[in-house]
């Protein structure tokens, strides 16, 4: 009888684990602008734009739980300039998320910048840590480091789109 | 009706105290803002401010061109493959300080690109022109200080 | 009416000290447009510092804080001499051989005390046990004062410990002193009920001291001067250390002449390869062994010629894997007599040794893992 209860806990705790599996999902933030105003000069410059978080509303819509939550990464990242204009000025551009309670996280990096385009999408890091401790603030910052090739009366202004994956619990 | 604008006053009042006391804090902590240069002089570092925290980044190299490549420096031993594409000029070296009290700036990382290393990193201000940098693992005992000194464009 | 006068001082200075809140200065915001890479060439200083030159070069291979390994050398042979009165490379006349495996623990600690650019002030310690394991004997040979020494090893092995301590200390941008300190405890004791119990005034003290410079990031030297045990017995030489990094960082030394010297090639800033060799030793008291002679020092010095991988694991913990041959230097046994005081033998002491031993030549392994520092 001790045996039998033995082998159906054993049964009872493989099918408990197995009973959950890991799905994902795709949050998209299309519309970050990140600014800063010309005149800009030769070298290393920085814009950037702080963000409300939409990874309530999204869980809500989307009817996650927050605590289901595993892991965050940015699978994508994409700038793009005005259509009339193209990013030959810059030679190279790295965008960085941060905020108050998170340290910054590079997230991606493009050296060289393509010429005659106004939309590239960039290579995202390898190693994204706490991603998801970053998306779980209320307010993040978005901050791109571009080297510009040569003095400009321009302004920086890039719309980025970052895609993130969200990995979640799911019960069978 | 007296009594409640006195304590209306007594809000106002109480605001004006902890308003003037951040505006303090604020003009001490931002004393790290400018440029300032570590004591080998190889290059310059300058420190700004992005929300609350206090960044660094490479703005100039005494020895910008790498001799191998004959190109400007990159982050080539970056740990993350993917980084070592970011031009060593305009790198953020120093991350995420927070100004506490007593002229110290913490909870902030220092980047090595000699070796790809990021470490924990408190700043110290010894004088408004000379800070203390101090890169470290796990505790401040196993670490290494280093001075810097404020330096001005002319 | 003093209501009304108070409240509106009390908002003038609200507005007065407050609203700069609001105006929290966010530099990158303010100042953008404002970069301008060539500007930061011409700088003047506001602060003053001075300029020290740095204890490290570029590449050297990492500094431990921790390490804690494990060592083998494969099969031994040692031949001995019976007790008596002999001068180094007398013969030896009726040695009996026997073999065994060395193997044991390795813990080594150095912390810093002070780390400036002013000055570098590390203590360490260090505890190495070297365990014997005899390949067993034919039990009708005759008996030999090479018993003795076997039963006195096997029982309780080997036991090195050390504290020490070293200041890097430079002078100005690019030169510096260098100075270590060492005491060792070494001999055949142990931890546990049965073993011998340690006498402090066997301690054994070692030192060096070593002027340098360093001219620029790919190179370090130094000369000086060592009085040291690693020959297995107290000797002085000069030494002289010579730390270089090619032009295109690939490649370098790592020379403190004559205990260690090594090629270095590195791959990444992750993973490097040393070549080279190390002479360990040092003078080992022997308590409880029946030699009838008093306070019996075994003097052991091996000289290690190998190679080095080491590789980050994660963060800051390394590992590093060793292998090559042990050539045997020194393993002779003194007697300090009634005095117990150590003596200086040198190259030409004629003070003689109560045993000869020969150790062959074997090869060896060594593992550990090892908390590197910035």
């Amino acid at each position: 009888m001790k045996q039998y209860s033995l082998i159906i806990l054993f049964l009872s705790f493989v099918f408990l684990s197995c009973n959950n599996k890991t799905s994902e999902t795709v949050l998209t933030i299309d519309s970050l602008s990140i600014f800063a105003e010309g005149d800009l000069y030769e070298g290393s410059n920085t814009a950037q734009c702080e963000f409300a978080s939409p990874l309530n509303a999204f869980l809500k819509e989307q009817s996650i739980s927050i605590k289901n939550l595993e892991s965050a990464t940015v699978s994508e990242c994409e700038l793009s300039v005005a259509d009339s204009t193209n990013l030959n000025v810059y030679s190279s551009i790295s965008v960085q998320l941060t905020s108050e309670k998170e340290g910054m996280k590079n997230i991606a990096v493009l050296n060289p910048v393509p010429q005659n385009v106004n939309k590239v999408s960039i290579k995202t890091a390898e190693n994204q840590e706490n991603i998801l401790e970053l998306l779980k603030q209320n307010k993040i910052f978005a901050v791109a480091d571009v080297n510009i090739k040569k003095d400009t009366a321009m302004n920086i202004d890039l719309k980025c789109k970052m895609k993130f994956k969200l990995k979640y619990k799911t019960k069978l | 009706m007296k009594m409640i604008k006195l304590f209306k006053l007594l809000i106002i009042a109480f605001m004006a105290i902890v308003g003037f006391g951040f505006t303090q804090q604020d003009t001490k902590a931002d004393r790290l803002i400018g440029i300032w240069e570590p004591s080998n002089g190889k290059s310059r570092v300058k420190i700004e401010k992005i929300g609350t925290k206090y960044y660094g980044k490479i703005v100039w190299l005494k020895e910008p061109i790498d001799p191998t490549t004959k190109k400007p420096k990159l982050d080539k031993n970056n740990a993350d493959e993917s980084m070592r594409n970011l031009p060593l000029k305009g790198y953020r070296i120093l991350k995420d300080f927070n100004y506490t009290e007593n002229d110290e700036w913490s909870d902030g990382t220092i980047y090595d690109p000699e070796n790809g290393t990021v470490y924990s990193c408190v700043i110290n201000m010894k004088e408004n022109s000379v800070i203390s940098i101090r890169g470290y693992i796990g505790v401040k005992a196993l670490g290494r200080t280093d001075s810097w000194k404020k330096v001005i464009v002319k | 009416m003093v209501l009304k006068s108070l409240g509106k001082l009390i908002l003038f200075l609200f507005l007065s000290f407050s609203v700069p809140i609001y105006a929290q200065i966010d530099t990158t915001k303010s100042q953008e447009g404002e970069e301008d890479y060539s500007i930061y060439e011409n700088v003047e200083s506001e602060g003053k510092i001075r300029v020290y030159c740095n204890p490290k070069i570029f590449d050297l291979s990492p500094n431990r804080f921790i390490s804690v390994g494990y060592d083998y050398i494969v099969k031994s042979n040692l031949e001995s001499t019976q007790k008596g009165a002999y001068l180094n490379g007398d013969q030896f006349n009726n040695p009996r051989t026997t073999s065994f495996v060395n193997h044991g623990l390795r813990i080594n600690a150095n912390l810093p005390v002070i780390s400036k650019a002013k000055i570098l002030w590390q203590i360490g310690g260090a505890y190495n046990k070297i365990n014997f394991n005899e390949t067993q004997k034919d039990p009708n040979l005759a008996s030999h004062d090479q018993d003795e020494l076997m039963r006195s090893l096997n029982q309780s092995g080997l036991t090195n410990s050390n504290l020490n301590t070293t200041v890097f200390k430079p002078l100005n941008e690019k030169r510096f002193i260098i100075f270590q300190g060492m005491g060792e405890l070494n001999g055949n004791f142990g931890f546990s009920k049965n073993s011998n119990s340690p006498n402090l005034n066997t301690i054994k003290t070692s030192m060096s001291a070593l002027y340098g410079k360093r001219p620029h990031d790919r190179l370090q030297w130094a000369v000086g001067l060592t009085r040291t045990y690693r020959g297995g017995e107290l000797n002085y030489f000069p030494v002289i250390m010579y730390n270089y990094t090619s032009v295109n960082r690939k490649w370098g030394t790592e020379i403190l002449f004559p205990g260690r010297a090594s090629y270095r090639r590195k791959f990444n800033s992750r993973s490097i390869l040393l070549a080279g060799y190390e002479l360990e030793g040092s003078s080992y008291r022997l308590y409880n062994t029946n030699f009838i002679n008093k306070n019996i020092e075994l003097r052991r010095s091996e000289l290690r010629l190998r190679l080095d991988y080491q590789r980050q694991l994660k963060g800051f913990v390394w590992v590093s894997i060793q292998a090559g041959m042990r050539y045997n230097v020194n393993y002779n046994i003194d007697s300090l007599g009634n005095s117990n005081k150590d003596f200086f033998r040198g190259f030409v002491g004629t003070q003689k040794y109560v045993m000869l031993n020969n150790l062959s030549l074997a090869p060896y392994f060594n593992v550990s893992l090892n908390l590197v520092s910035p």
